[in-house]
């Protein structure tokens, strides 16, 4: 059957790798030519459904993360940028990809750097970071435009934080604490041994002679009639009532008000209370202005960002320093740290991410509109421009009381003040 | 000015036999009854107390403890009540919780400590049910060998559960109870006479009755149950008055019930009259409900399984309280009778002799209690100068009028202590 390729023009000739091959009677678009030994390849094209490890070997023969892999039978893998959608579809698609590819510089179209990758994929498949929910995946979440890249929501966070991105909540998991798994089982079980193998009965009161007890000691023959004083039970509300019911464990034995909630990892096999297990925010992405501007116009990895989106802190930091530097202006850095962070968190990682989610507004509302919060992995990073070591300490004083005051746990705030030649480096190592 | 040394002049111009006549009640019944007996419990008191042999503290040792607590709105005493047991010396091996349709919270918060592991069963009625059957529902899933039944407001000496088992060393004995204390004896009056008299009433009275094995009560509040007794006798009945029936019930089976005045605990008593009015005509009611009705065949001396102790106890009763409570306004207006303005002279004289023997009473029971601070006993100290008329006058009052709401008007059966769809069915069906 012929795949005709109506409504476009290609003008130039794009080279295709096509696996395992084409079938005889098959004829591609015009534009298209099968890539000869040692051409560079435009797209991959799959004629059959590949096992994995066949793929992996095309990619690694490919050598390009960013080349667009197209299949012509249902194929609704991670790298695989069209399928299922009919062939002339699955053409137009590779096309769209490679134009888009090489608009791009070449500092960027070869760079190896994750980040740069992640936004060329973004950029070439004309379609946000968006994620769809996948069972197969640990996370049950993956985000398809990212191809075989790896740990695609820690980039996409970093290259939010940057400004090259701009994030929209998609969904929220629970994630195992011990191996991140989202493949959580939510079940009710028993308090005492953890087992699922629960029921549920009924409590009946005998009003006569003020006997409550599970309905299974009241059942009789087919009736009901009290284990204590004997009577037969033959009208709810006057000689009885059913006031509550119990849980009851059928492997311990043991007995409750209601079960349990608990959370098991289909694939560590690890159990977790609720308030042990943490909660992962997922989002879907853009590529905002200063993003484009990036990939199109090379990267400039020294320099920041412009645009809104752009890491605040950074630039405040910047324009504090040239305000130094010209003006003599003080500013002063503080690194946020909390003593009992660990303690907290190993007990209750849920209260944690609240307790910290509260500190960043505490330090928001105490703290002044010039100054910039910044979140790092230990703690906070707080820029005070305009101030001297002195106020600086007053005002964190002043954070920290109105953090003990919103907190209902001590988290051991600790402040320090940076020297400036010490901020790049831990800027740089924490952000 | 008043001249107390008028009734006396007048008493000593009486002859002995008018004298007799007078105070015939207080010379033959009351001193011997409370006065005599409590001297005797104060002798006793010089002796060195007997703690249990290795042997029986081994038996004591290898007994599991239930704990069952249930309770209605409750919520603001829970925390205290379970921090006073988690510091108990003896091992309580399950504490069970019983929610009787608060809506005060009290459900999520036993749930809150149950997940704490300071509760081991925490369960909830979405409708009240009444004390009995929430208890009822708690000694059914213990599964220890002594059952503890507790009240949610109160609070516990730190070896009050090692001192209530003690007695259970003698497997005759089917339950024990132990003494309660007043927490806020301070908070008013009303709450300083009632510690008078529970310091009078338990320091002396409880364990001159459990020398003589003739105590009737194991509180419900306080008591300690042998598992295989009350599952003997059926558990509560329902309530008002439902720790009492149990009680008469296992004297009844044969079984001891002991107090052990080591063992103490301490509850909040009502702070004003109004409340203590009520309480007390709840309990005078369900006394007599449970003496006069429900256990009225105690007199009747051909019964399958008399028991001349119990018989004896009974008549006891009658005589001390139901005959005083409903001869005392008689002998008032006698008095008044026979001799005009004089009576007052009487009255004052007897008042002054209860005085004194009030006085001594308290004395002794302190020092038999040794429990009380010196700070709580200069706080109603004071009170013991009018305690004869709370005690003698104004209680005697309220007794004598719950005992005629209870026995024309059958009032218990209506009291709010237990849900009205409850009460009703209990009382007027069974």
């Amino acid at each position: 059957m012929l795949m005709g390729v109506d409504g476009f023009a290609l003008t130039p000739t794009a080279n295709f790798l096509a696996y395992p091959r084409l079938h005889d009677e098959c004829r591609y678009p015009p534009g298209w030519k099968l890539a000869g030994r040692g051409e560079p390849i435009d797209a991959v094209v799959l004629t059959v459904a590949v096992p994995d490890h066949a793929l992996r070997t095309i990619l690694g023969h490919v050598g390009d993360p960013l080349v667009p892999i197209v299949s012509l039978v249902p194929d609704d893998r991670q790298c695989i940028d069209a399928a299922g959608q009919g062939e002339q579809f699955a053409w137009e698609r590779a096309y769209a990809i490679q134009a888009r590819l090489r608009e791009l510089p070449v500092s960027i179209r070869h760079s190896a750097a994750p980040e740069d990758l992640l936004l060329a994929r973004v950029y070439s498949r004309g379609q946000g970071l968006a994620p769809v929910h996948d069972p197969g995946s640990r996370d049950l979440v993956r985000y398809p435009v990212a191809g075989p890249l790896e740990n695609v929501s820690e980039l996409a966070v970093g290259l939010d934080n940057k400004g090259y991105l701009t994030r929209r909540f998609f969904d929220r998991l629970f994630c195992c604490p011990q191996c991140r798994s989202a493949h959580l089982s939510v079940r009710e079980e028993c308090h005492s041994c953890r087992s699922a193998n629960i029921s549920e009965e009924v409590v009946v009161h005998h009003f006569q002679c003020a006997h409550e007890a599970p309905e299974t000691q009241f059942r009789s023959h087919g009736g009901f009639k009290c284990p204590k004083c004997a009577r037969p039970l033959r009208h709810i509300g006057l000689d009885y009532d059913k006031p509550g019911s119990i849980s009851r464990c059928d492997d311990c034995g043991a007995i409750n008000d209601k079960p349990a909630v608990g959370f098991k990892c289909m694939d560590c096999g690890a159990h977790h209370a609720p308030d042990q297990v943490p909660a992962r925010t997922w989002y879907s992405y853009s590529l905002t202005a200063a993003g484009q501007r990036r990939l199109l116009h090379g990267a400039d990895r020294a320099g920041l960002p412009a645009g809104p989106g752009a890491d605040r802190f950074r630039l405040l930091l910047e324009h504090t320093r040239k305000e130094q530097r010209e003006f003599g202006s003080p500013f002063q850095v503080a690194n946020i740290s909390f003593a009992n962070r660990d303690a907290i968190a190993a007990r209750d990682l849920r209260l944690w991410e609240q307790s910290m989610q509260l500190v960043g507004d505490a330090l928001h509302s105490a703290l002044r509109e010039v100054d910039a919060v910044r979140e790092h992995a230990e703690g906070f990073l707080i820029l005070m421009p305009r101030t001297g070591p002195h106020d600086a300490a007053r005002a964190l004083q002043q954070a920290s009381a109105r953090i003990r005051d919103v907190l209902k746990v001590d988290p051991g705030f600790r402040f320090t003040l940076i020297e400036d030649v010490a901020i790049e480096g831990l800027f740089n190592r924490r952000a | 000015m008043l001249d107390l040394g008028a009734p006396f002049v007048m008493l000593g111009q009486l002859d002995w036999a008018t004298w007799l006549a007078m105070f015939w009640f207080m010379i033959l019944l009351e001193v011997p009854r409370y006065t005599l007996s409590g001297m005797a419990v104060f002798a006793a008191s010089f002796a060195r107390k007997q703690e249990p042999t290795p042997a029986e503290q081994r038996y004591l040792d290898g007994l599991k403890l239930s704990v069952v607590i249930a309770g209605h709105n409750e919520a603001d005493a829970i925390e205290r009540c379970l921090k006073s047991l988690s510091e108990q010396t003896r091992k309580i091996d399950e504490i069970i919780f019983i929610d009787d349709g608060s809506t005060d919270g009290m459900r999520e918060i036993i749930h809150k400590y149950r997940l704490r592991g300071q509760i081991d069963i925490a369960l909830s009625n979405q409708v009240r049910s009444g004390k009995s059957a929430s208890c009822n529902l708690g000694f059914s899933l213990a599964k220890g060998d002594i059952i503890i039944n507790l009240d949610a407001d109160c609070s516990y000496d730190r070896d009050a559960i090692a001192r209530l088992i003690e007695p259970f060393t003698d497997p005759r004995v089917g339950a024990a109870t132990g003494s309660i204390g007043v927490r806020n004896y301070d908070y008013s009056a009303v709450t300083g006479y009632q510690a008078i008299e529970y310091i009078v009433s338990i320091g002396m009275g409880k364990r001159a009755l459990d020398t003589i094995d003739m105590v009737v009560c194991a509180s419900g509040a306080f008591g300690a149950f042998r598992r295989e007794a009350i599952h003997q006798v059926g558990l509560l009945a329902p309530g008002p008055g439902e720790d009492f029936d149990l009680t008469l019930r296992l004297r009844r089976s044969g079984w001891k019930i002991r107090f052990a005045a080591d063992s103490w605990c301490f509850t909040d008593t009502p702070a004003t009259v109004a409340a203590l009015v009520r309480q007390r005509r709840r309990w005078d009611r369900d006394t007599l409900r449970t003496r006069m009705r429900k256990f009225r065949d105690t007199f009747r001396a051909g019964r399958r399984r008399f028991l001349l102790l119990e018989t004896f106890e009974q008549c006891e009763w009658l005589v001390m309280n139901g005959l005083v409570t409903l001869v005392f306004p008689i002998y008032v207006g006698w008095l008044f009778l026979c001799f005009g303005v004089g009576a007052l002279n009487i009255l004052i004289a007897v008042a002054i002799i209860y005085l004194v023997l009030d006085a001594i009473g308290f004395l002794m029971a302190l020092a038999i209690c040794r429990r009380y601070s010196a700070g709580m006993v200069w706080t109603i100290a004071p009170y013991i100068l009018t305690f004869g008329l709370y005690n003698g006058v104004f209680m005697r009052c309220v007794r004598l009028h719950a005992y005629g709401e209870e026995w024309i008007y059958r009032a218990s059966s209506r009291d709010s202590y237990s849900p009205s769809r409850v009460s009703h069915q209990a009382h007027w069906k069974s």
